[in-house]
């Protein structure tokens, strides 16, 4: 894995070379420092990229958007367009360039088109939605969303969005839902998982704080030392013990839950060097960890 | 009302907001409230999403109220995801009032402009609201001192908000500060 860097203008070409993939790969959005490690280090042969040079150029183009950096954004569109003059691929990058620069109409224009030749292709449909949020207008954003959603249900990436704009609306119910259908595609992520759990507890209310403890407990099966679900199990389970209805079973049965995932975060935290970062506020946080426990 | 940042909270929450300049950013003020006079002396990077989660939120508001020698939480710091976009969210509201409630007295919100970071973080980009006894939110400008501004914009140009740790970043990987002492020496030893 590439280490996090502070200073990406010294490194190594290869190592440029390497970082650029695997930020790619994992559609990491570090957009100033892909503008940074192209400028400094790449840019000075991008021959030497053969192959790549075509994805390094895109992956430029957007992150130099993300930016304001139009000047190399339009850099990367001209010498993408050479190669591939009336590519489609290319022209959304165009469109997008427009739209950096606040030129929505236009923008929405090359949308318009490229969607009419490629109905299939749903990228264009969400860079549309895309444009609607970066307008701030985000109730329109979701209804096209919603649209966008009937005819392509499985795409978890836009259910994810979908739940995040829902949660912004303080409509917990609806981003709790939008969160059932990305976990559809990915039963065993342990992130989506304790993603809905994190809704269902904020959510509030003994139904759902149950809903929310079931799941926690779910992505530690995946994810055994996620200090979030951990905490989310000690945080429902002090919950559901100080709800009125709670019989004397059910209520030891969550204070050993809660329990174990202190005891397992307290575990966490020893493994921690002492040296490693602030000693002082690691041990007020290992204090203040069994500070948590219920009598 | 009055209030005062001092330059490396003012500095820290510029930062972060740059370390995620596509997210909405949270964090919590520390410091000095006494009747109607708040003294933020140092903040605590929680956040950087849309709509943060209760669960990380009060995880984070235990540890941070249960140090021993720790100042008092006087309020929330939120920068809106959108560059444009103004007004205390929905969360940082609620934030504000869940702090209220512990303290027994009114949370200030501070509010990053974002718009006002362009070119080089050199200009006063923070706003306030306090809620009023009748809950009612009243919004007051920030002054910043020459110092405090020279402060954000020479931690902005040596890129330290690579180097903010927040909350969220502590649960992925414990090892890391969100108190931000190495930071907070890095922002002090560059003015």
């Amino acid at each position: 894995m590439v280490a996090d860097r502070r200073d990406w203008t010294t490194v190594s070409f290869e190592e440029g070379r390497e970082a650029l993939k695997e930020w790619r790969e994992e559609h990491a959005r570090r957009s100033e420092e892909v503008v940074e490690l192209w400028e400094h280090v790449l840019s000075r042969s991008p021959s030497s990229l053969a192959d790549e040079l075509c994805t390094v150029y895109e992956q430029v183009c957007i992150a130099a958007l993300d930016c304001s950096r139009t000047d190399l954004a339009h850099e990367c569109i001209n010498a993408l367009h050479k190669r591939f003059p009336g590519s489609s691929r290319v022209l959304r990058l165009q469109a997008m360039f427009y739209e950096a620069r606040g030129q929505w109409k236009t923008a929405d224009d090359i949308y318009e088109k490229l969607i009419t030749a490629d109905e299939t292709n749903p990228a264009y449909r969400k860079r549309r939605v895309a444009m609607l949020l970066g307008q701030g207008k985000r109730l329109e954003g979701i209804k096209a969303l919603v649209e966008h959603l009937e005819s392509f249900i499985t795409d978890s990436e836009a259910w994810l969005q979908l739940s995040e704009l829902y949660l912004a609306e303080s409509d917990y119910a609806r981003a709790a839902h939008a969160m059932e259908e990305v976990l559809l595609t990915a039963p065993t992520n342990s992130i989506y998982l304790r993603r809905l759990a994190d809704i269902r507890y904020t959510q509030g209310g003994q139904e759902n704080v149950e809903v929310a403890r079931a799941y926690y407990e779910q992505a530690l099966k995946f994810s055994p030392v996620d200090l979030r679900a951990l905490y989310g199990i000690v945080l429902s389970c002090n919950t559901l013990v100080a709800t009125a209805r709670v019989t004397p079973d059910k209520k030891r049965e969550y204070m050993t839950a809660a329990a174990a995932a202190l005891a397992r975060i307290q575990e966490r935290y020893e493994s921690v060097e002492p040296e490693a970062a602030n000693p002082e506020e690691h041990s007020n946080i290992m204090e203040a960890v069994r500070g948590m426990e219920i009598h | 009302m009055t209030i005062e940042v001092d330059s490396l909270p003012y500095a820290t929450i510029v930062l972060h907001a740059l370390k995620y300049p596509s997210k909405a950013v949270y964090g919590l003020l520390l410091g000095e409230a006494k009747g109607s006079k708040v003294k933020v002396n140092n903040v605590v990077p929680l956040a950087h999403e849309a709509s943060p989660l209760s669960p990380s939120l009060e995880i984070a508001l235990t540890l941070v109220s249960a140090r021993p020698n720790g100042e008092a939480i006087v309020g929330v710091y939120y920068a809106p995801q959108n560059l444009k976009e103004t007004g205390a969210s929905p969360t940082a509201i609620r934030l504000a009032q869940k702090i209220a409630a512990i303290n027994g007295s009114p949370a200030t919100i501070v509010e990053l402009q974002n718009v006002k970071l362009e070119g080089g973080c050199q200009n006063e980009c923070l706003t306030c609201r306090q809620s009023n006894d009748e809950g009612k939110w009243k919004e007051l400008s920030i002054s910043a001192t020459q110092d405090t501004l020279t402060t954000v914009s020479l931690a902005a140009q040596r890129r330290l908000y690579r180097e903010v740790v927040d909350f969220e970043n502590h649960l992925d990987s414990p090892e890391s500060d969100f108190y931000n002492a190495a930071l907070a020496a890095s922002i002090l030893e560059a003015y």
